[in-house]
Parts: C-alpha cells; sequence; structure tokens
C-alpha cells in the first residue's frame, strides 16, 4: 500500500471564513494541518467555537478548502471540482450534533434506508444492510422497522440517526458532538456500539467533543484546537499531564488525571498519567505499598 | 446550494450604523414622519409636488449619512418589472390618464396604443412615487434597528389595547421572529448538511428539476418543523415559568424620550404636509 | 431546624391519566425542600426528573397527591403567580428560553409581566444582570452570545422575578467545560446569598457539590442524603445504572482493597490530600 492510502486524511494550513465578504463575516480555521491515518482513532477536543465542527467538515466535502488550504481525503484533492462527492461520503460518514433531530422519515425503517437508496442499491441488499445497522445500534429489526419515527424515544431516535450512517458501511465514522445533551447511561451505550463496531471492521474514527472523558477511552491521539489553530496534539496520556494547559483552552482533564497533578504539587509523584479509574486504582496502591 | 450559507440572504432591512442627528431620532418620531411623508405621497399626482416630496427625501437621506449608492442598489433586482410596467404605462394609458393641469396631447398612436403627456407624465410620476416610498423606507430601517422598529411599534399601539389592540402580542410575534428566524436558518442549514452526508444530492438544482427539488424539501421541512414546534413548546414552558398571561397589565422598560428636535420635526412635518394636500392641487405643474 | 420551603406529599403524574393502564412518570414521591439549601437531583433519562421539578412551580400539578410552595397548594390556579414568583425555573436549551432581541429587555420579561413599575424594572434588570456578571451584554443581541452567556442571560431573567428557589433543569447540559463553570458560579453566589437551589442534573461533578443530593429511578426516590452518603454506595448506583463521580469510585476500589482507606472521599482534593498524607506516614514509618 503506497504512503498515500496509509493517511485517510491529510491537511495543510487549512482557513476557512463563513459569510466572506459580509458584515456577519467570521473566521473559522486560520491554518490548520494533520494528519489522520487510516485505522486510527483520533480525537478533536476544544471549546465551542474553536472551529472543530469546521474542520470535520472538510472531511466529507461539505466544505471545501481555499488557497492556499490543502486537504487530501483517501488520496484525493478535496479541491478538485470533478470530484465524486456523493462516493466519498459513502465511505466517509459523518453524524452531526443531536442526530435525532435530523430524521425526516415516517418510518424508521425507511429513514435509516435514505442513504442507501441515495446509492441506487437494490431492495434486498436494502433491507439487509438496514437490518444489520439495526442490530448494531441495539434495535431489533421486526419489532421498531416500521414504528413511526416520531413515536419513538429520544434515545432510540438516536440509534436510528447512528443506524442511518452505519448502514451505508463507511470505512471512516466521524462524530460531531454526537454525545452532547444525553445522560451517562444513554452515552455509555452510544460508545459502547461505536466500539463494538469498530471491533467489527477497520475503521478509522473521528470523534468531536468538548468531553474529555469520555474520548479517553475510545481515542489513541487527540487534537486540541483553540480559536481555529491545532494548539496541542498528542496521546490522551501525554495530553492529561498537564491540566494547567488544557485549562487555558476551556478543557478539563479526567479528574483521575487531575490528581496526578495535585499529588505532584503535594511532593507525591505517580509513575504515569491514569486515564482511566482502574489505572488509577492500580497506581495509587503500588504508591501506598511500595 | 453547495455553498449552504444560508445567513448570508437573512439581511432584512439592512442597517448602517452612524450618529446623525435622522439616527438619534426618536423611532417613534421616525415612524410618524414616515408615515405623515407616505400619506402625503399618496395624493400627490404632480410633478412639483413629487418634486418637493423627493427633494426632502434626498434632504434625509443625505443628512443620515448612509451612501446613496448602498441604498438604490437595493433597486437592482426590482429594475426588470420597473421596466416593464413603465412600458405599459407607456403604450396603454395614453388617453386614459388626464395629465395634471395641462390638456391632453397625444404624441403617436396606432389602434389601442396611445403615447401621450399623460402616459408620459404616469411613467415619470410613479416612478418619482415609488423612489420616494423606497427611500423612506430604506432610510427608516437603514437609521433604525429592527429591535427598536419593533419596540417603537408596540409603545405605539399601546394606547389601542384599551380598544381591545393585542399591541404586546403583536410585538412579541414580531420580535419572536426576529430571534428565531437566524436560528431556523442555521438549523436549515444543519439538516441539509446531514442529509448530504448520507447522500442526498443538493447541487444543480435547475429551474426545471420540479419534482426533485419538491421530494427534497419535503425531507427537509419534516426536520424543521419538528424542530420549530419542539422550540415552540419549550418557549411556552419558560414563558409560563416567568408568568407570562399575556399583554394586559404588562410593564416595560422605558426605551425612548421624545425630545425637543422629536416633537418640533414632527410639527413641522405634520403641518407641511397639511398645507402641501390643501395646495396640491393649485401646484404649478 | 430549617424551613420548609416546597413540600411534595405522595405525588403521582402520569402524562396520560386517561389511559387504562397509565404509565405513572412519578410513583409517589415525598419530598421536603428546605429554604437556603442545595439540592441536586440526579437519575437517568426518564426517572422522572423534569417531571418533578416542573410540579415545583406549578407547570404541572399532580394527578395525585400535593405539593406546596411556601404553604400554597400547586392546584389553585389563583396561587399560580405567587408561586412562580416565588420558584422561577431555567432549562435545558438556552435559545429557547430567550423572548427579546435585547438581553436587558428579555431579563425585564418576567417582572414585566407581573406589572412591576418602570423604574423598579430597571433596577431588577440591572441587579440581575450584575448577579450574573452579564452588565456589559445588556444592549447586545442575544444571538451574538456564547451558549454560557445566554444560560446566564436566562438565569438573570428567572432571578429578576427575585424568587427564593431557583430551579435549573440540566442547565449545564448542552454547555462546554467552560461554559458549565459560569453558569454554575453564578448558581453558588445565588446560593450562598440564601436562594434556594434545586438542580435537575446528571453531571456527578455538579452534585457533589451539593448539600443533599436525590436520586430518582421510575418516579421514585431510590436513594437520598448528603453527597458522600450518596456517593460512596458504588454498587446500588451502579443498580441504578448511573456513574459514582470517579474520585468516590476511585475511593471505593482502594477501600475493597484496604478497609482502613476512606471508602467516602468526593473530590480530587480529599483525595489527594488523603494519599498525600499515606505516603507520609509509610515514608516516616520506613525511615
Amino acid at each position: 500500500m503506497d504512503e498515500r492510502q496509509r493517511l485517510f486524511a491529510q491537511v495543510n494550513d487549512l482557513h476557512h471564513t463563513y459569510l466572506r465578504g459580509t458584515p456577519l463575516e467570521t473566521v473559522a480555521l486560520r491554518g490548520v494541518s494533520m494528519q489522520i491515518r487510516t485505522g486510527e482513532a483520533v480525537g478533536i477536543i476544544g471549546r465551542t467555537g474553536a472551529g472543530k465542527s469546521t474542520l470535520i467538515q472538510h472531511f466529507n466535502g461539505l466544505l471545501r478548502p481555499r488557497q492556499p488550504g490543502r486537504v487530501i481525503i483517501e488520496g484525493q484533492d478535496m479541491s478538485d471540482p470533478t470530484l465524486d462527492v456523493r462516493a466519498l461520503r459513502q465511505r466517509v460518514g459523518l453524524v452531526f450534533q443531536r442526530p435525532e433531530q435530523q430524521l425526516f422519515e415516517r418510518l424508521v425503517g425507511d429513514d435509516i434506508a435514505f442513504g442507501l437508496k441515495q446509492l441506487g442499491l437494490p431492495a434486498d441488499e436494502r433491507r439487509a444492510r438496514v437490518r444489520w445497522a439495526m442490530e448494531l445500534v441495539g434495535l431489533d429489526f421486526d419489532r421498531f422497522r416500521n414504528r413511526f419515527t416520531f413515536s419513538l424515544s429520544g434515545g432510540e431516535m438516536r440509534r436510528v440517526a447512528l443506524a442511518g450512517v452505519l448502514a451505508l458501511r463507511p470505512r471512516v465514522l466521524i462524530l460531531d458532538e454526537a454525545t452532547s445533551g444525553i445522560d451517562p447511561r444513554g452515552r455509555r451505550e452510544l460508545l459502547t456500539h461505536i466500539a463494538e463496531w469498530r471491533q467489527q471492521s477497520e475503521v478509522t474514527l473521528i470523534i468531536v467533543s468538548t468531553n474529555m472523558d469520555e474520548i479517553a477511552e475510545l481515542v489513541e491521539r487527540i487534537y486540541v484546537l483553540d480559536d481555529g489553530r491545532v494548539v496541542l496534539c498528542g496521546t490522551p496520556r501525554q495530553l492529561f499531564a498537564d491540566p494547567v494547559v488544557l485549562r487555558q483552552y476551556g478543557l478539563k482533564v479526567p479528574q483521575v488525571s487531575a490528581l496526578v497533578h495535585r499529588l505532584s504539587e503535594l511532593g507525591v509523584t505517580m509513575p504515569r498519567v491514569p486515564i482511566t479509574i482502574a489505572e488509577a486504582a492500580d497506581d495509587v496502591w503500588t504508591i501506598l505499598n511500595s | 446550494m453547495d455553498n449552504f450559507e444560508f445567513l448570508r440572504n437573512v439581511t432584512i432591512g439592512q442597517y448602517f450604523a452612524g450618529h446623525s442627528v435622522i439616527h438619534r431620532l426618536d423611532p417613534r418620531a421616525k415612524i410618524t414622519l414616515v408615515m405623515m411623508l407616505v400619506i402625503a405621497n399618496g395624493f400627490l399626482f404632480s410633478y412639483s409636488g413629487n418634486l418637493i416630496l423627493l427633494t426632502i427625501c434626498c434632504a434625509a437621506v443625505l443628512t443620515s449619512g448612509i451612501s446613496f449608492r448602498f441604498m438604490l442598489s437595493g433597486i437592482k433586482p426590482a429594475l426588470p418589472f420597473i421596466a416593464f410596467l413603465a412600458v405599459m404605462q407607456l403604450f396603454f394609458s395614453g388617453r386614459s390618464y388626464r395629465p395634471f393641469g395641462a390638456p391632453l396631447q397625444i404624441y403617436w398612436e396606432w389602434g389601442v396604443l396611445a403615447v401621450s403627456n399623460g402616459s408620459l407624465e404616469l411613467v415619470i410620476i410613479t416612478f418619482m412615487r415609488f423612489l420616494e416610498i423606497f427611500l423612506l423606507v430604506s432610510l427608516l430601517t437603514g437609521t433604525t434597528t429592527i429591535t427598536d422598529l419593533t419596540y417603537a411599534i408596540e409603545d405605539m399601539l399601546r394606547p389601542f389595547q384599551r380598544l381591545g389592540v393585542p399591541a404586546y402580542e403583536i410585538s412579541l410575534i414580531g420580535t419572536l421572529a426576529l430571534r428565531f428566524v437566524p436560528i431556523f436558518a442555521e438549523q436549515l442549514e444543519i439538516i441539509m448538511k446531514a442529509q448530504a452526508a448520507r447522500g442526498a444530492d443538493f447541487a444543480g438544482w435547475g429551474p426545471f428539476q420540479f419534482v426533485k427539488i419538491t421530494r427534497q424539501l419535503a425531507r427537509l421541512i419534516v426536520p424543521l418543523f419538528v424542530d420549530a414546534f419542539r422550540r415552540a413548546e419549550d418557549l411556552i414552558l419558560a414563558m409560563e415559568a416567568r408568568c407570562y398571561t399575556g399583554g394586559r397589565g404588562r410593564t416595560h422598560l422605558a426605551r425612548f424620550r421624545m425630545t425637543r428636535l422629536d416633537r418640533a420635526l414632527l410639527a413641522v412635518m405634520a403641518a407641511f404636509v397639511v398645507t402641501l394636500l390643501y395646495f396640491r392641487n393649485q401646484l404649478w405643474f | 431546624m430549617e424551613r420548609v420551603i416546597i413540600r411534595a406529599q405522595d405525588v403521582y403524574y402520569s402524562y396520560e391519566p386517561g389511559a387504562a393502564q397509565p404509565a405513572w412518570a412519578l410513583n409517589g414521591i415525598d419530598l421536603e425542600v428546605y429554604a437556603g439549601e442545595y439540592l441536586a437531583i440526579v437519575g437517568h433519562n426518564g426517572s422522572g426528573k423534569s417531571t418533578l421539578a416542573r410540579h415545583f412551580n406549578a407547570l404541572l400539578t399532580p394527578s395525585r397527591g400535593e405539593v406546596w410552595v411556601n404553604g400554597l397548594n400547586t392546584r389553585d390556579a389563583r396561587h399560580r403567580l405567587a408561586i412562580r414568583s416565588t420558584v422561577g425555573m431555567v432549562f435545558q436549551v438556552p435559545d429557547n428560553q430567550i423572548v427579546a432581541t435585547l438581553v436587558e429587555e428579555d431579563v425585564a420579561f418576567g417582572p414585566a409581566n407581573l406589572g412591576v413599575p418602570a423604574d423598579e424594572l430597571k433596577r431588577r434588570v440591572d441587579w440581575a444582570l450584575q448577579v450574573v456578571g452579564m452588565q456589559k451584554f445588556r444592549r447586545q443581541a442575544p444571538h451574538l452570545l456564547s451558549a454560557g452567556q445566554k444560560q446566564r442571560v436566562a438565569i438573570a431573567g428567572a432571578i429578576a422575578l427575585q424568587p427564593q428557589v431557583l430551579v435549573l433543569d440540566e442547565s449545564t447540559s448542552m454547555l462546554d467545560p467552560a461554559g458549565q463553570e459560569e453558569v454554575l458560579d453564578a448558581v453558588r453566589r445565588l446560593n450562598q446569598a440564601g436562594t434556594t437551589i434545586i438542580a435537575i442534573t446528571h453531571f456527578m461533578h455538579e452534585a457533589v457539590k451539593a448539600d443533599r443530593v436525590l436520586v430518582l429511578e421510575n418516579g421514585r426516590i431510590a436513594m437520598q442524603g448528603s453527597p458522600r452518603q450518596v456517593f460512596s454506595q458504588r454498587d446500588r448506583l451502579r443498580e441504578l445504572q448511573l456513574d459514582a463521580p470517579p474520585m468516590a469510585d476511585l475511593a471505593a476500589r482502594l477501600h475493597a482493597r484496604q478497609p482502613s482507606f476512606p471508602p467516602d472521599l468526593l473530590t480530587v482534593e480529599e483525595m489527594a490530600l488523603e494519599i498525600s498524607r499515606r505516603v507520609g506516614r509509610r515514608r516516616e514509618a520506613g525511615g
């Protein structure tokens, strides 16, 4: 496999301005550069307004780069006007914030099948995929496929929306603050489904969030955005070592990591920066018994 | 359509910030002054009458400091229609429109069509009157924020509440529309992007793709309406929680204060308009 | 003994009271809220938290049972305005609470509805904006504000009615960490000045700072007590499908390995101090 295909995304000096040329002009991205390898799980975090959504909308062609910025997705230059954007969107799935607010079909099965119809798949193939996607998100096919979309609970609707994207069998899944506004149980369920799906297929995962805890366990690398720029990059363990810097960017580290920082202020050195409670328990136990 | 930026088109009555005399007038006075001039406009059909009005409008625009060019650029989209109307008037009103203070003189005719000093006058007067209204409204919205306009209208309607006019409710409708139109524009953008992300094709909305556009619109309208109803429910709860029980008995923050200048201008304009209308048939041409 | 400001007695509520088998959103709630306290109500979605909250200001009245606010029964429509001026409420979605196109007009909305005279109105708006730290923005259009700022405006709008109780119905769930801190700071200031706070939340880091925590499940109160009492019961919380706050979870795990380790720590500070104390002792003992 050549170098280009080992990268899902290559972003160079990307800028983006909304409503350019009007009095309401706002600059969202000021020269972002990053790389995402195929099969990686990456987190993109930052406070509201940092430019996260703007950035990821370049990954499936909803936004196009302007000179001098360059965006290469799966080896294709996104400034190429002849690019087949719809084919790209089948491979790169994007789930927006509050996806349950974007359902529009009367029946659950139809809504999930929407993207498949756009692809022109035959009816039996569509049904098979809808069944697969529904099972993946924990909705029983026979019980739910003919339910009215708007009669479902919030959590169920969210799962329908997720299934609608998964049914396309994307190779890349981007979640744009997909867990904002859900309670911890709902969030845990959603992330479990995502983790399961990721295990089933070798996919690239990009999670956008303002919440450190939730992505700490899922991603290998994190990019921190602030005011339209990449300000930090590293593994969760590397980033959580410095809560002070992250606080500057409006972000909080998981409490277990903040604990390490506070302990070092009190003169106790921990062997590493834990990112889960289990790790913290082990580390503290070691410290207390050495 | 591929651009997805709808907020770009949401510029209702473009406001130009400034410190001119006109900007600083009480909005209620401004609305009243404009109304008086619009009434005058409705009754003046002579060249001289409209010249006077047009001069007043132009003087006001100059005073406000807003560039004429910006203002007039708003007419551009309407020009084809104006031109079309002018041509119709020129050729079809030759015999029916009596010119002001002068006998009818037909310059050219052919069957049903006729061009006369009457139809010529009609074209010119119509254009002048249109220009006056356009300048007045643009000036009003250009020097007064929509928020101020909404509260001014509420203030002005309030005395009529005793007669059953729901002043606050009317104002509330306006305010809520102003608050939520940008929110819905943003919401629509998100909905479109979410569907595009699943393969929907919004590019190429040509003029003849009715079926395609209708089907796509239906898919956009449903979630937008659901969102709107949800917001409406939330808003009702929030308003009830803050003791909203309708416009009766409500007080309000004192927002505007009429100065001597406002009152003076109102008096002068009232006198002027009354005089103008009284003598409108004695004008020279 | 502290004064009871809100009392709920054997409250049942169903959204479909006429149905043959009504689903009960509230299943027999008995509750007293004390003046000046900071009460957190937690529970997963569907446990009845919001439904209960809306009984506190008579937006909903019980299908069965009674609710009293300062001795006024919420069923009595004549008391409604008095009750809603006593118990203010801030909701989850910032945009869907703001009615006016200017911040100061929105803050004035509540008292204006009650016919408060113009000069008193202005005084209340000034005061409310100052409490939440938004005076600079009084003439701003709300759509230019951040979500955290909008929520603070919503709080100002609620306190302009000078309520004794402020109910926050998941008011931080749509905010980023910085926005949450802004809002919680303002709320804490209010509580310190004497306002009773009832915070419906699913964020544990909020609930640990409360005076008292109520855990709802299936419309019933499943657990009740101080944060320390409630959050140290890790197993019970797991049964209720709730997460213990991270430090409480950590304390429980360490306690399981070493019974002398306190099982009821709540904050990073407490945990850090406890650990460093023990390490210090070991160092001294070890030499």
